[in-house]
Protein backbone atom coordinates (compact mmCIF):
# COMPACT_ATOMS: atom_id res chain seq x y z
CA UNK A 1 0.00 0.00 0.00
CA UNK A 2 1.30 3.36 -1.05
CA UNK A 3 0.07 6.70 0.29
CA UNK A 4 0.35 10.13 -1.23
CA UNK A 5 -1.52 13.44 -1.19
CA UNK A 6 -3.35 14.17 -4.42
CA UNK A 7 -5.43 16.96 -5.90
CA UNK A 8 -8.43 16.76 -8.27
CA UNK A 9 -7.23 16.23 -11.83
CA UNK A 10 -4.01 14.51 -10.82
CA UNK A 11 -3.28 11.27 -12.66
CA UNK A 12 -2.77 8.63 -9.99
CA UNK A 13 -2.59 5.35 -11.92
CA UNK A 14 -3.34 3.71 -15.24
CA UNK A 15 -6.53 1.83 -15.98
CA UNK A 16 -4.59 -1.31 -16.91
CA UNK A 17 -3.29 -1.55 -13.36
CA UNK A 18 -6.04 -0.20 -11.13
CA UNK A 19 -9.81 0.15 -10.87
CA UNK A 20 -11.15 3.57 -9.93
CA UNK A 21 -12.42 3.50 -6.33
CA UNK A 22 -13.85 6.27 -4.15
CA UNK A 23 -12.51 9.71 -4.96
CA UNK A 24 -11.14 8.74 -8.37
CA UNK A 25 -12.45 8.30 -11.90
CA UNK A 26 -11.27 6.89 -15.17
CA UNK A 27 -10.52 9.07 -18.16
CA UNK A 28 -8.66 8.07 -21.32
CA UNK A 29 -7.13 4.97 -19.77
CA UNK A 30 -5.88 6.92 -16.76
CA UNK A 31 -7.14 6.90 -13.18
CA UNK A 32 -7.57 10.50 -12.08
CA UNK A 33 -8.20 11.86 -8.59
CA UNK A 34 -11.50 13.70 -8.15
CA UNK A 35 -10.98 14.82 -4.56
CA UNK A 36 -8.15 16.36 -2.56
CA UNK A 37 -6.87 13.84 -0.08
CA UNK A 38 -4.76 10.85 0.67
CA UNK A 39 -4.30 8.42 -2.20
CA UNK A 40 -4.35 4.71 -1.50
CA UNK A 41 -3.21 2.30 -4.19
CA UNK A 42 -4.36 -1.05 -2.92
CA UNK A 43 -2.27 -3.62 -4.78
CA UNK A 44 -4.34 -6.52 -3.46
CA UNK A 45 -7.69 -5.41 -4.85
CA UNK A 46 -6.05 -3.20 -7.51
CA UNK A 47 -8.16 -0.26 -6.44
CA UNK A 48 -7.07 3.35 -6.43
CA UNK A 49 -9.01 5.46 -3.95
CA UNK A 50 -8.71 8.87 -2.34
CA UNK A 51 -9.66 9.56 1.27
CA UNK A 52 -10.74 13.20 1.16
CA UNK A 53 -9.36 15.68 3.71
CA UNK A 54 -12.62 17.60 3.94
CA UNK A 55 -15.30 15.03 3.04
CA UNK A 56 -18.92 15.87 2.41
CA UNK A 57 -21.08 14.59 5.27
CA UNK A 58 -23.97 12.34 4.40
CA UNK A 59 -25.95 10.66 7.19
CA UNK A 60 -24.77 7.06 7.52
CA UNK A 61 -26.13 4.18 9.57
CA UNK A 62 -25.23 4.51 13.28
CA UNK A 63 -24.63 8.28 12.99
CA UNK A 64 -26.03 10.29 15.88
CA UNK A 65 -27.92 13.28 14.54
CA UNK A 66 -29.78 16.25 15.95
CA UNK A 67 -33.08 16.78 14.20
CA UNK A 68 -36.08 19.00 14.60
CA UNK A 69 -39.59 17.58 14.30
CA UNK A 70 -41.50 19.18 11.43
CA UNK A 71 -44.64 17.04 11.35
CA UNK A 72 -46.32 14.46 13.54
CA UNK A 73 -48.45 11.82 11.79
CA UNK A 74 -50.38 8.88 13.20
CA UNK A 75 -47.56 6.37 12.82
CA UNK A 76 -44.48 8.49 12.38
CA UNK A 77 -42.84 11.85 12.84
CA UNK A 78 -41.13 13.74 10.02
CA UNK A 79 -37.89 15.46 10.99
CA UNK A 80 -35.30 17.75 9.48
CA UNK A 81 -31.78 16.71 10.32
CA UNK A 82 -29.95 19.76 11.67
CA UNK A 83 -26.47 18.23 11.79
CA UNK A 84 -24.58 15.06 12.51
CA UNK A 85 -23.04 15.05 15.96
CA UNK A 86 -19.27 15.43 15.72
CA UNK A 87 -19.30 16.41 12.04
CA UNK A 88 -17.53 19.61 11.10
CA UNK A 89 -19.93 20.65 8.37
CA UNK A 90 -23.58 20.69 7.46
CA UNK A 91 -25.12 17.58 5.98
CA UNK A 92 -25.21 16.92 2.28
CA UNK A 93 -28.39 16.19 0.42
CA UNK A 94 -31.87 15.70 1.66
CA UNK A 95 -32.18 16.56 5.34
CA UNK A 96 -35.62 14.99 5.70
CA UNK A 97 -35.86 11.88 7.88
CA UNK A 98 -38.63 9.85 9.47
CA UNK A 99 -39.02 8.48 12.97
CA UNK A 100 -41.47 5.58 13.09
CA UNK A 101 -43.66 5.10 16.15
CA UNK A 102 -42.17 1.63 16.71
CA UNK A 103 -38.64 3.00 16.97
CA UNK A 104 -39.31 5.85 19.40
CA UNK A 105 -38.93 4.06 22.70
CA UNK A 106 -38.32 0.62 24.17
CA UNK A 107 -41.64 1.04 25.95
CA UNK A 108 -45.04 1.05 24.29
CA UNK A 109 -45.84 4.38 22.65
CA UNK A 110 -49.53 4.87 22.07
CA UNK A 111 -49.34 7.89 19.79
CA UNK A 112 -46.41 9.66 18.22
CA UNK A 113 -47.69 12.90 19.78
CA UNK A 114 -47.16 11.50 23.26
CA UNK A 115 -43.42 11.15 22.61
CA UNK A 116 -42.47 14.03 20.31
CA UNK A 117 -44.17 17.23 19.18
CA UNK A 118 -43.63 19.57 16.25
CA UNK A 119 -40.72 21.91 16.99
CA UNK A 120 -38.94 19.55 19.37
CA UNK A 121 -35.26 18.92 18.84
CA UNK A 122 -34.30 15.28 19.16
CA UNK A 123 -31.09 13.32 19.22
CA UNK A 124 -31.54 10.18 17.13
CA UNK A 125 -29.56 7.42 15.53
CA UNK A 126 -29.70 6.73 11.81
CA UNK A 127 -30.94 3.19 11.09
CA UNK A 128 -31.18 3.54 7.32
CA UNK A 129 -29.87 6.12 4.89
CA UNK A 130 -31.06 4.76 1.54
CA UNK A 131 -33.56 5.18 -0.05
CA UNK A 132 -34.88 7.34 2.77
CA UNK A 133 -33.37 8.32 6.10
CA UNK A 134 -34.90 6.48 9.05
CA UNK A 135 -34.19 7.33 12.66
CA UNK A 136 -34.55 5.68 16.04
CA UNK A 137 -34.61 7.08 19.56
CA UNK A 138 -34.64 3.74 21.40
CA UNK A 139 -31.86 4.33 23.97
CA UNK A 140 -31.50 6.44 27.11
CA UNK A 141 -29.17 8.91 25.42
CA UNK A 142 -31.57 9.37 22.51
CA UNK A 143 -34.81 11.34 22.49
CA UNK A 144 -35.96 14.91 22.94
CA UNK A 145 -33.18 17.34 23.95
CA UNK A 146 -35.21 20.54 23.65
CA UNK A 147 -38.97 21.00 23.75
CA UNK A 148 -41.41 23.86 23.91
CA UNK A 149 -44.75 24.03 25.73
CA UNK A 150 -47.54 23.14 23.33
CA UNK A 151 -49.69 25.90 24.83
CA UNK A 152 -47.39 28.90 25.40
CA UNK A 153 -44.24 27.83 23.48
CA UNK A 154 -41.89 28.60 26.36
CA UNK A 155 -39.01 26.17 26.82
CA UNK A 156 -39.95 23.18 28.98
CA UNK A 157 -37.81 22.49 32.05
CA UNK A 158 -36.83 19.09 33.36
CA UNK A 159 -38.64 18.48 36.67
CA UNK A 160 -39.20 15.13 38.44
CA UNK A 161 -37.99 13.24 35.35
CA UNK A 162 -40.73 14.91 33.33
CA UNK A 163 -41.04 18.15 31.38
CA UNK A 164 -42.64 21.10 33.13
CA UNK A 165 -43.84 24.44 31.81
CA UNK A 166 -43.39 27.06 34.53
CA UNK A 167 -45.67 29.53 32.71
CA UNK A 168 -48.67 27.22 32.39
CA UNK A 169 -47.73 25.14 35.47
CA UNK A 170 -48.33 21.85 33.79
CA UNK A 171 -46.39 18.77 32.77
CA UNK A 172 -45.93 17.45 29.23
CA UNK A 173 -45.02 13.99 28.07
CA UNK A 174 -42.02 13.30 25.84
CA UNK A 175 -39.46 10.59 25.13
CA UNK A 176 -36.62 12.51 26.81
CA UNK A 177 -32.89 12.01 26.27
CA UNK A 178 -30.80 11.60 29.43
CA UNK A 179 -29.16 15.00 28.92
CA UNK A 180 -32.28 17.05 28.20
CA UNK A 181 -31.61 20.79 28.26
CA UNK A 182 -27.83 20.43 28.30
CA UNK A 183 -27.39 20.30 24.52
CA UNK A 184 -26.36 23.24 22.37
CA UNK A 185 -28.62 23.11 19.33
CA UNK A 186 -27.03 25.85 17.23
CA UNK B 1 -17.02 58.66 -14.34
CA UNK B 2 -18.80 55.38 -14.71
CA UNK B 3 -17.60 52.11 -16.14
CA UNK B 4 -19.55 52.74 -19.32
CA UNK B 5 -17.99 56.17 -19.81
CA UNK B 6 -14.55 54.70 -19.45
CA UNK B 7 -15.29 52.02 -22.01
CA UNK B 8 -16.29 54.54 -24.63
CA UNK B 9 -13.40 56.88 -23.91
CA UNK B 10 -10.57 57.34 -26.31
CA UNK B 11 -7.03 56.75 -25.25
CA UNK B 12 -5.87 59.75 -23.20
CA UNK B 13 -3.25 61.74 -25.01
CA UNK B 14 0.30 60.82 -24.20
CA UNK B 15 -0.69 57.43 -22.75
CA UNK B 16 1.18 54.62 -24.40
CA UNK B 17 -0.14 51.17 -23.52
CA UNK B 18 2.98 49.53 -24.91
CA UNK B 19 6.29 51.42 -25.07
CA UNK B 20 9.10 51.22 -27.60
CA UNK B 21 10.73 48.36 -25.72
CA UNK B 22 7.56 46.32 -25.84
CA UNK B 23 6.86 46.82 -22.13
CA UNK B 24 3.34 47.43 -20.88
CA UNK B 25 2.12 50.09 -18.45
CA UNK B 26 2.87 47.89 -15.45
CA UNK B 27 6.23 46.80 -16.85
CA UNK B 28 5.15 43.39 -18.09
CA UNK B 29 6.03 41.87 -21.41
CA UNK B 30 3.21 40.86 -23.78
CA UNK B 31 3.19 37.22 -22.62
CA UNK B 32 3.49 37.87 -18.89
CA UNK B 33 0.81 37.32 -16.24
CA UNK B 34 0.26 39.67 -13.34
CA UNK B 35 1.59 38.41 -10.00
CA UNK B 36 -0.86 35.83 -8.64
CA UNK B 37 -1.46 34.66 -5.11
CA UNK B 38 -3.91 31.83 -4.34
CA UNK B 39 -4.88 30.66 -0.89
CA UNK B 40 -7.32 27.86 -0.08
CA UNK B 41 -9.48 27.47 3.00
CA UNK B 42 -9.60 31.07 4.18
CA UNK B 43 -13.15 31.13 5.55
CA UNK B 44 -14.16 29.16 8.61
CA UNK B 45 -17.92 28.94 8.13
CA UNK B 46 -17.90 27.95 4.46
CA UNK B 47 -17.48 24.31 3.44
CA UNK B 48 -14.75 25.39 1.07
CA UNK B 49 -13.17 28.72 0.26
CA UNK B 50 -10.36 30.41 -1.60
CA UNK B 51 -8.78 33.84 -1.94
CA UNK B 52 -7.14 34.97 -5.14
CA UNK B 53 -5.07 38.04 -5.86
CA UNK B 54 -4.30 38.59 -9.51
CA UNK B 55 -2.45 41.85 -9.84
CA UNK B 56 -4.79 44.39 -8.24
CA UNK B 57 -7.76 42.02 -8.31
CA UNK B 58 -8.78 40.68 -4.93
CA UNK B 59 -11.37 37.93 -4.95
CA UNK B 60 -12.93 35.71 -2.33
CA UNK B 61 -14.85 32.58 -3.19
CA UNK B 62 -16.93 30.47 -0.82
CA UNK B 63 -18.63 27.16 -1.50
CA UNK B 64 -21.47 25.63 0.48
CA UNK B 65 -22.89 22.20 -0.05
CA UNK B 66 -23.90 20.02 -1.67
CA UNK B 67 -26.87 21.02 0.45
CA UNK B 68 -30.62 20.94 0.28
CA UNK B 69 -31.72 22.88 -2.76
CA UNK B 70 -33.61 26.13 -2.21
CA UNK B 71 -35.82 27.20 -3.90
CA UNK B 72 -37.20 23.67 -4.10
CA UNK B 73 -38.51 23.95 -7.66
CA UNK B 74 -34.98 24.27 -8.98
CA UNK B 75 -33.86 20.91 -7.65
CA UNK B 76 -33.11 18.13 -10.08
CA UNK B 77 -33.91 14.56 -9.03
CA UNK B 78 -30.98 13.22 -11.06
CA UNK B 79 -28.18 15.60 -10.18
CA UNK B 80 -26.98 18.54 -8.16
CA UNK B 81 -27.28 22.06 -9.49
CA UNK B 82 -24.64 24.75 -9.21
CA UNK B 83 -25.90 28.13 -8.07
CA UNK B 84 -23.16 30.65 -8.66
CA UNK B 85 -23.35 34.21 -7.41
CA UNK B 86 -20.78 36.65 -8.69
CA UNK B 87 -20.90 39.88 -6.78
CA UNK B 88 -18.84 43.03 -7.07
CA UNK B 89 -18.73 44.83 -3.77
CA UNK B 90 -19.61 48.51 -3.79
CA UNK B 91 -16.03 49.51 -2.94
CA UNK B 92 -14.40 47.25 -5.54
CA UNK B 93 -14.11 49.96 -8.21
CA UNK B 94 -13.08 53.63 -8.25
CA UNK B 95 -16.63 54.90 -8.36
CA UNK B 96 -19.03 53.28 -5.96
CA UNK B 97 -20.62 50.30 -7.65
CA UNK B 98 -24.33 50.17 -7.09
CA UNK B 99 -24.78 47.01 -5.02
CA UNK B 100 -26.89 44.10 -6.14
CA UNK B 101 -27.16 41.99 -9.25
CA UNK B 102 -26.97 43.70 -12.61
CA UNK B 103 -26.87 42.52 -16.19
CA UNK B 104 -23.12 41.99 -16.13
CA UNK B 105 -22.95 40.05 -12.86
CA UNK B 106 -25.87 37.81 -13.84
CA UNK B 107 -24.03 36.93 -17.03
CA UNK B 108 -20.78 36.19 -15.21
CA UNK B 109 -22.60 34.10 -12.60
CA UNK B 110 -24.11 32.06 -15.41
CA UNK B 111 -20.92 31.39 -17.35
CA UNK B 112 -18.81 30.71 -14.28
CA UNK B 113 -21.50 28.40 -12.89
CA UNK B 114 -21.67 26.52 -16.19
CA UNK B 115 -17.91 26.04 -16.27
CA UNK B 116 -18.01 24.66 -12.74
CA UNK B 117 -20.99 22.45 -13.60
CA UNK B 118 -18.93 20.78 -16.28
CA UNK B 119 -16.14 20.00 -13.85
CA UNK B 120 -18.12 18.76 -10.84
CA UNK B 121 -19.55 15.22 -10.64
CA UNK B 122 -23.09 16.48 -10.17
CA UNK B 123 -24.80 13.11 -10.52
CA UNK B 124 -23.33 12.00 -7.19
CA UNK B 125 -25.55 14.41 -5.29
CA UNK B 126 -29.10 14.30 -6.62
CA UNK B 127 -31.61 16.93 -5.43
CA UNK B 128 -28.94 19.12 -3.93
CA UNK B 129 -27.49 22.51 -4.68
CA UNK B 130 -23.86 23.55 -4.63
CA UNK B 131 -23.79 27.23 -3.81
CA UNK B 132 -20.79 29.22 -4.97
CA UNK B 133 -20.33 32.82 -3.89
CA UNK B 134 -17.70 34.96 -5.59
CA UNK B 135 -17.05 38.32 -3.96
CA UNK B 136 -14.92 40.80 -5.83
CA UNK B 137 -13.27 42.91 -3.15
CA UNK B 138 -11.16 44.88 -5.58
CA UNK B 139 -11.49 44.85 -9.35
CA UNK B 140 -8.85 45.57 -11.96
CA UNK B 141 -10.03 43.76 -15.12
CA UNK B 142 -10.14 40.00 -15.48
CA UNK B 143 -12.37 39.38 -12.46
CA UNK B 144 -14.44 36.67 -14.13
CA UNK B 145 -11.30 34.67 -14.77
CA UNK B 146 -9.87 35.27 -11.31
CA UNK B 147 -13.33 34.50 -9.89
CA UNK B 148 -13.53 31.16 -11.67
CA UNK B 149 -9.96 30.34 -10.63
CA UNK B 150 -10.90 31.03 -7.01
CA UNK B 151 -14.24 29.23 -7.21
CA UNK B 152 -12.68 26.06 -8.55
CA UNK B 153 -10.10 25.97 -5.74
CA UNK B 154 -12.93 26.55 -3.26
CA UNK B 155 -14.93 23.64 -4.72
CA UNK B 156 -11.90 21.36 -4.38
CA UNK B 157 -11.38 22.65 -0.83
CA UNK B 158 -15.01 21.75 -0.06
CA UNK B 159 -14.24 18.11 -0.88
CA UNK B 160 -16.70 18.03 -3.76
CA UNK B 161 -15.66 15.42 -6.36
CA UNK B 162 -14.56 17.14 -9.55
CA UNK B 163 -12.91 16.18 -12.83
CA UNK B 164 -10.21 18.81 -12.58
CA UNK B 165 -9.33 22.25 -11.31
CA UNK B 166 -10.27 25.08 -13.65
CA UNK B 167 -7.73 27.81 -14.24
CA UNK B 168 -8.82 30.86 -16.21
CA UNK B 169 -7.17 33.94 -17.61
CA UNK B 170 -7.68 36.44 -20.39
CA UNK B 171 -5.74 37.50 -23.42
CA UNK B 172 -6.45 40.45 -25.65
CA UNK B 173 -5.22 43.01 -28.09
CA UNK B 174 -3.67 46.25 -26.96
CA UNK B 175 -2.02 48.78 -29.26
CA UNK B 176 -1.96 46.25 -32.12
CA UNK B 177 -0.21 43.65 -29.97
CA UNK B 178 -1.76 40.46 -28.64
CA UNK B 179 -1.09 40.39 -24.90
CA UNK B 180 -1.81 38.12 -21.96
CA UNK B 181 -3.86 39.03 -18.87
CA UNK B 182 -5.09 42.57 -19.50
CA UNK B 183 -5.13 45.06 -16.67
CA UNK B 184 -7.72 47.76 -16.28
CA UNK B 185 -6.15 50.38 -18.53
CA UNK B 186 -5.52 47.81 -21.25
CA UNK B 187 -9.06 46.51 -20.92
CA UNK B 188 -10.54 49.99 -21.16
CA UNK B 189 -8.43 51.34 -24.00
CA UNK B 190 -7.51 48.09 -25.73
CA UNK B 191 -9.07 46.58 -28.85
CA UNK B 192 -10.14 43.13 -27.65
CA UNK B 193 -10.46 40.96 -24.57
CA UNK B 194 -10.70 37.14 -24.68
CA UNK B 195 -11.30 35.42 -21.33
CA UNK B 196 -10.57 31.70 -21.42
CA UNK B 197 -10.91 28.80 -18.97
CA UNK B 198 -8.95 25.78 -20.01
CA UNK B 199 -7.98 22.47 -18.43
CA UNK B 200 -4.34 21.82 -19.37
CA UNK B 201 -4.51 18.04 -18.82
CA UNK B 202 -7.36 17.40 -21.23
CA UNK B 203 -7.17 20.49 -23.42
CA UNK B 204 -10.85 21.25 -22.80
CA UNK B 205 -12.08 24.82 -23.00
CA UNK B 206 -14.79 25.57 -20.43
CA UNK B 207 -15.22 29.28 -20.96
CA UNK B 208 -14.50 31.43 -23.96
CA UNK B 209 -15.78 34.90 -24.66
CA UNK B 210 -14.62 37.70 -26.87
CA UNK B 211 -15.13 41.42 -26.56
CA UNK B 212 -13.83 43.47 -29.49
CA UNK B 213 -12.36 42.47 -32.81
CA UNK B 214 -9.48 40.15 -33.68
CA UNK B 215 -8.30 38.63 -36.92
CA UNK B 216 -8.14 34.85 -37.10
CA UNK B 217 -4.38 34.94 -36.60
CA UNK B 218 -4.66 37.30 -33.64
CA UNK B 219 -7.38 35.15 -32.12
CA UNK B 220 -5.24 32.03 -32.42
CA UNK B 221 -2.34 33.85 -30.80
CA UNK B 222 -4.62 35.09 -28.00
CA UNK B 223 -5.86 31.57 -27.31
CA UNK B 224 -2.30 30.28 -27.33
CA UNK B 225 -1.22 32.95 -24.82
CA UNK B 226 -4.27 32.37 -22.60
CA UNK B 227 -3.66 28.62 -22.59
CA UNK B 228 -0.11 29.25 -21.43
CA UNK B 229 -1.42 31.53 -18.70
CA UNK B 230 -3.96 28.92 -17.61
CA UNK B 231 -1.22 26.31 -17.35
CA UNK B 232 0.75 28.57 -15.01
CA UNK B 233 -2.34 29.34 -12.92
CA UNK B 234 -3.19 25.63 -12.75
CA UNK B 235 0.14 24.99 -11.03
CA UNK B 236 -0.56 27.77 -8.53
CA UNK B 237 -4.02 26.30 -7.79
CA UNK B 238 -2.46 22.93 -7.06
CA UNK B 239 0.16 24.54 -4.82
CA UNK B 240 -2.56 26.35 -2.88
CA UNK B 241 -4.42 23.10 -2.17
CA UNK B 242 -1.21 21.33 -1.22
CA UNK B 243 -0.32 24.10 1.22
CA UNK B 244 -3.81 23.94 2.70
CA UNK B 245 -3.61 20.22 3.33
CA UNK B 246 0.14 20.01 3.94
CA UNK B 247 1.01 16.48 4.80
CA UNK B 248 4.63 17.05 5.78
CA UNK B 249 5.56 16.60 9.43
CA UNK B 250 2.47 14.57 10.25
CA UNK B 251 0.37 17.65 11.00
CA UNK B 252 -2.56 16.09 9.18
CA UNK B 253 -4.18 14.96 12.40
CA UNK B 254 -3.67 18.35 13.97
CA UNK B 255 -5.37 20.28 11.20
CA UNK B 256 -8.18 17.75 11.19
CA UNK B 257 -8.83 18.45 14.86
CA UNK B 258 -8.74 22.12 14.16
CA UNK B 259 -11.32 21.63 11.43
CA UNK B 260 -13.51 19.69 13.83
CA UNK B 261 -13.18 22.39 16.46
CA UNK B 262 -14.44 25.03 14.07
CA UNK B 263 -18.00 23.95 14.53
CA UNK B 264 -17.98 24.35 18.31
Amino acid sequence: MEEKFVIPGEIVATAEEFVPGKGTYESDGKIVASEAGKLTLDVKSHTASVKPRNPVTEPKKKDKVLASITDVRSSMAICDILFIEGAARQITGDAEATLHVSSISSQYVETVGSAVRVGDVIRAEVTQSQPSTQLTTVSAHLGVVLAHCSRCKSVLQLKDKSLFCSECERYEKRKIADDYGAVSVS
Amino acid sequence: MSYGDLMSMDLPEGLKLIDEEGKRLDGRRADELRPIKIEAGVLRRADGSAYVEMGKNKILAAVYGPRECHPRHLQDPTRAIVQCHYNMLSFSVDDRKRPGPDRRSVEISKIVGEALEYSIFLEQFPRTSIDVYIAVLQANAGTRCAGLTAASVAVADAGIPMRDLIPACAAGKVADTVVLDLNKEEDNFGDADVPLAYIPRTGEILLLQMDGHLTQAEFDRAIELAKGGCTTIYGLQQDALRRRYAFAGGDAQESEQEAGGNEA
